[in-house]
């Protein structure tokens, strides 16, 4: 009986093996004949590895609207006459050069308090916060080890 | 390809003509592109591979020994760059979103996009359960019909190694399938 059942199922995974078998070599024939399509443009390959070289002379002149220099030059100049003039807030409102090279050196904010420490005072704290960090490594690779 | 003509291009190619190395490439793109397509299983990281191959081909058309096959240099290359790119995290994860979110293909007419996307889909329902090298191997075996001393010039791997992968994969799939046979 139990025998019997043994080769039962032992026939079932031979009749599985071969249906899959089957399958996959259906599949495999399949997959040999399916063929992917490369569109057309990707025959253009090559030519945009020549750019790698960077943009030659003739590819800027093949721009479809080439740019007129004498247009460019009057839209510099026109740019160049806004910033000075119509956007310079300098000129509408003055700031002193001494409240403005305070900020800068940060040793004054915009309401003329002091914020900032002195160059030394920051050297010394930077000292400190690096024993203290080397200390809390020490202490660490101590507790690794045991 | 006519040798002599190959051999005119390549050295035409060496000397910096792109117009002759797009002759030389020109017979080659569609296979290479099929490579590429059935062992990454998208066309758009297909047509990467294709890309970056014939650029380093490009760039290294100096140490290229003429006395070998050019065809199989090629194929060789896009073979590992498709490897690393089966290994690399990027490809994981840009084919989990791409699985999500992408239902299109690409192709210049609606009938490629969907040639492409079924054969995409038909490709990775089977083979996405093969490790790299399972799946480079199997492919260039079994689905490009190369022979052993082929894919051991190409991929670098010795006879045995293609075998076992070979097998292993073979196994995978009928198990896979016997699976979804029950």
């Amino acid at each position: 009986m139990h025998s019997n059942r043994n080769k039962t199922s032992t026939n079932d995974r031979a009749v599985l093996e071969a249906a899959a078998d089957a399958q996959l070599e259906q599949w495999i024939e399949r997959m040999r004949e399916a063929q992917p399509v490369l569109d057309e443009e990707e025959t253009a390959l090559p030519l945009r590895m020549s750019f790698q070289k960077g943009p030659s002379r003739q590819h800027w002149q093949s721009l479809r609207y080439p740019l007129n220099p004498s247009l460019l030059a009057a839209a510099c100049l026109l740019g160049a006459v806004w910033m000075l003039e119509v956007n310079n807030p300098t000129l509408e409102n003055p700031q002193p050069v001494e409240s403005k090279a305070l900020l800068l050196s940060g040793y004054t904010s915009k309401n003329g308090l002091s914020t900032a420490k002195s160059p030394t005072e920051r050297l010394l704290k930077q000292q400190q916060n690096e024993e203290a960090n080397r200390a809390f490594r020490k202490t660490n690779q101590r507790i690794n080890r045991l | 390809m006519d040798q002599a003509l190959e051999h005119t291009l390549l050295e035409q190619s060496r000397q910096g003509d792109a117009a002759a190395f797009s002759a030389l490439i020109k017979p080659y793109q569609q296979p290479l592109f099929r490579v590429a397509f059935r062992l990454l299983g998208n066309t758009e990281e297909a047509k990467d591979a294709v890309q970056e191959t014939l650029l380093k081909v490009w760039q290294k058309l100096d140490s290229f020994d003429p006395d070998r096959s050019f065809e199989a240099w090629l194929f060789a290359v896009i073979s590992h760059h498709c490897y690393d790119v089966l290994q690399s995290l990027r490809y994981r994860l840009r084919k989990v979103s791409l699985d999500k979110v992408i239902t299109r293909g690409t192709g210049t007419t609606p009938e490629d996009a969907y040639v492409n996307k079924e054969l995409a889909a038909e490709l990775n329902r089977l083979l996405d359960k093969l490790s790299p090298k399972q799946r480079l191997v199997f492919v260039l075996k079994e689905i490009e019909q190369l022979d052993t001393v082929q894919l051991t010039t190409m991929t670098g791997l010795t006879g045995d190694q293609i075998k076992s992968n070979l097998c292993q994969a073979k196994k995978k799939l009928r198990n896979h399938l016997m699976n979804t046979v029950k």
